[in-house]
């Protein structure tokens, strides 16, 4: 006998109650006649699952690492107003466009592509740290013009005085000239008596002589 | 170096800066106006006037102050008892003038702006014949301010100050008195000293006597004539006419004052010119040229134009010399005297305190 189409399927169908039935009476947990497209939804799903978890951490770090930037820069930015130094500059160049490229890389390597939220959170920090960069770059080059310029007024002044002080000396010889002030004095700067001054034994006996004829005055009071 | 050469030089630390802790002050007691040199760079001249009160009226006029110096006293002597105790060149025995006398002193160093702690060493210089009882006057005096006194001619500190030790006569023209010393290398005694009385208040007097006979009309005190005379004073041969302005009846009236002025300058010269001639002429006739060439002037007289001249030209009957200004005239005693109480060993200061 030749059964059709959907006798065979109905006999199938019986068996598989069947079977379904003494199964779930043995204890076993209903077993689901599941087809290709149906298990590969659930994979998809699981891993969804799995990458959407791992993409809300990766975007929480890059929100902490973003806010640790911040904190970075502002404390950098401080430090260069301070002293600016461009090595300081260069080397956070530097660590920024490798930051950079690592998160780059950490986007691109993400399951379902790149995060269009967090490459324009990125380029919005970087444009703001490039900026940042820049205007320090400004603040460096006014102050190294301002140094220039007093450099330049300090050499300026430095001949202005050495013409002043060649104006004076002009000035004290045509004085020196015109009146004669007579013997010398020596009375500027007198640093006591030394063994190499001239006339040193006879200013000495002179002070000696003085010194008794005091002592002579002094007793006479007593 | 011997010991003693250690002790002379011993008022000055191993580094060349002088002993800190000691003021050395030298002073240039003057008649009419006393000069203060200080080793901490001070140096001030205030005029050798004093005035106190002398009423309670006249108190509260000045604010309470018991005793005005120099210039302040000079200009309001009408409201003080003013004193100038040195007007003669020494200091009277009388307690109203050695009162006199120790305020002025005590005014002179206190110009010269010791610090609180300093021991203060002073040399005095003092007209050259004062008498031993009047150098014992000035040490009273200073005595209570000072921690130790040397008292020398004032023309010696000139010289010392100088490095004119050797052949030298050095001219000390004063308001009171003018000084002659002639140096020899030695301290100078008595023979080696003239003091005249005819100075720069002899001036001042001439020219008061002679203006008020040329012009009795014109009415002026001596202080006028000072300051006059400290502007006009000239013993050149040419000079510009000099023209005074002096009131007469309340209204201002041009004088000219040039013959006047001329001839009480000239009075000083005489006298000046016989005791140079008279040290020179009793000096060592081997060493009378070298003295001749050093003639020095100081003190306020030498700042008279021509003066220098008129001298050279009068020892010129000797055989000729140089004369010449000192470059400080005001405070070449003071200067001098400066000089000798760095040089003084520390020894010497100890003994004498």
């Amino acid at each position: 006998m030749v059964l059709k189409k959907n006798e065979i399927t109905d006999i199938f169908s019986k068996r598989h109650c069947r079977m379904k039935t003494i199964l779930t009476w043995k204890g076993f947990r209903t077993i689901k006649l599941l087809d290709k497209q149906a298990v590969l939804r659930d994979i998809w799903n699981a891993l969804s699952k799995e990458v959407n978890e791992q993409r809300q951490f990766l975007e929480a770090e890059v929100s902490n690492m973003r806010q640790q930037i911040e904190a970075e820069k502002e404390k950098s930015e401080a430090d260069l107003i301070v002293s600016a130094p461009g090595y300081i500059i260069e080397e956070l160049r530097v660590l920024f466009k490798e930051l950079e490229k690592e998160l780059e890389g950490q986007l691109t390597n993400l399951p379902g592509g790149k995060s269009s939220m967090l490459e324009r959170i990125w380029s919005i920090l970087g444009q703001d740290f490039d900026g940042q960069l820049q205007v320090v770059d400004r603040m460096k080059e006014d102050s190294l013009e301002h140094m220039e310029q007093l450099r330049r007024r300090l050499v300026r002044m430095a001949k202005d005085l050495q013409l002043s002080e060649g104006e004076v000396t002009h000035l004290r010889e045509a004085l020196a000239t015109a009146y004669d002030g007579g013997e010398a004095s020596i009375y500027q700067s007198v640093q006591g008596l030394s063994i190499n001054e001239p006339d040193f034994e006879k200013k000495r006996d002179l002070l000696k002589i003085l010194f008794e004829q005091n002592l002579e005055i002094r007793k006479s009071l007593t | 170096m011997s010991e003693e050469d250690k002790k002379k030089t011993d008022t000055v630390s191993e580094d060349g800066n002088l002993r800190s802790g000691v003021l050395y002050i030298g002073v240039d007691l003057g008649t009419s106006r006393t000069a203060v040199s200080a080793s901490n760079g001070v140096r001030e001249s205030v005029l050798t006037a004093v005035g106190y009160p002398k009423d309670i009226v006249s108190r509260k006029l000045f604010a309470g102050r018991n005793v005005l110096f120099g210039e302040e006293a000079i200009n309001k002597r009408t409201s003080l008892n003013f004193h100038q105790p040195l007007a003669r060149g020494v200091i009277k025995d009388d307690d109203v003038e050695k009162k006199a006398a120790e305020d002025i002193i005590r005014h002179a160093l206190g110009v010269a702006r010791s610090r609180k702690g300093d021991l203060i060493y002073v040399v005095i210089g003092a007209p050259a014949q004062a008498s031993m009882d009047n150098k014992r006057l000035i040490i009273e005096s200073v005595r209570e301010l000072a921690d130790s006194i040397i008292i020398c001619s004032e023309p010696f500190a000139v010289a010392y100050g100088l490095d004119r030790l050797d052949e030298a006569l050095v001219i000390d023209i004063g308001a009171g008195t003018i000084d002659l010393c002639r140096m020899h290398g030695t301290m100078p005694d008595a023979e080696d000293q003239i003091t005249l009385d005819k100075a720069g208040d002899h001036i001042d007097w001439t020219l008061f006597e002679s203006i008020k006979a040329a012009h009795p009309e014109a009415q002026f005190t001596i202080q006028m004539i000072k300051e006059i005379k400290e502007h006009f004073s000239s013993l050149e041969d040419v000079i510009d006419p000099i023209k005074v302005t002096l009131p007469v009846n309340g209204r201002p009236t041009e004088f000219d004052i040039t013959k006047e002025m001329k001839e009480a300058c000239a009075t000083i010269v005489k006298p000046m010119v016989h005791a140079l001639n008279r040290l020179i002429a009793t000096f060592d006739p081997e060493f009378q040229a070298l003295l001749r060439n050093n003639v020095l002037l100081g003190g306020g007289g030498s700042l008279i134009p021509g003066l220098d001249r008129v001298l050279e030209r009068a020892i010129d009957e000797l055989g000729g010399g140089r004369v010449k200004k000192v470059a400080e005239p005001l405070y070449a005693g003071a200067n001098g005297a400066l000089k000798i109480a760095h040089d003084m060993p520390e020894e010497y200061w100890e003994r004498l305190s």
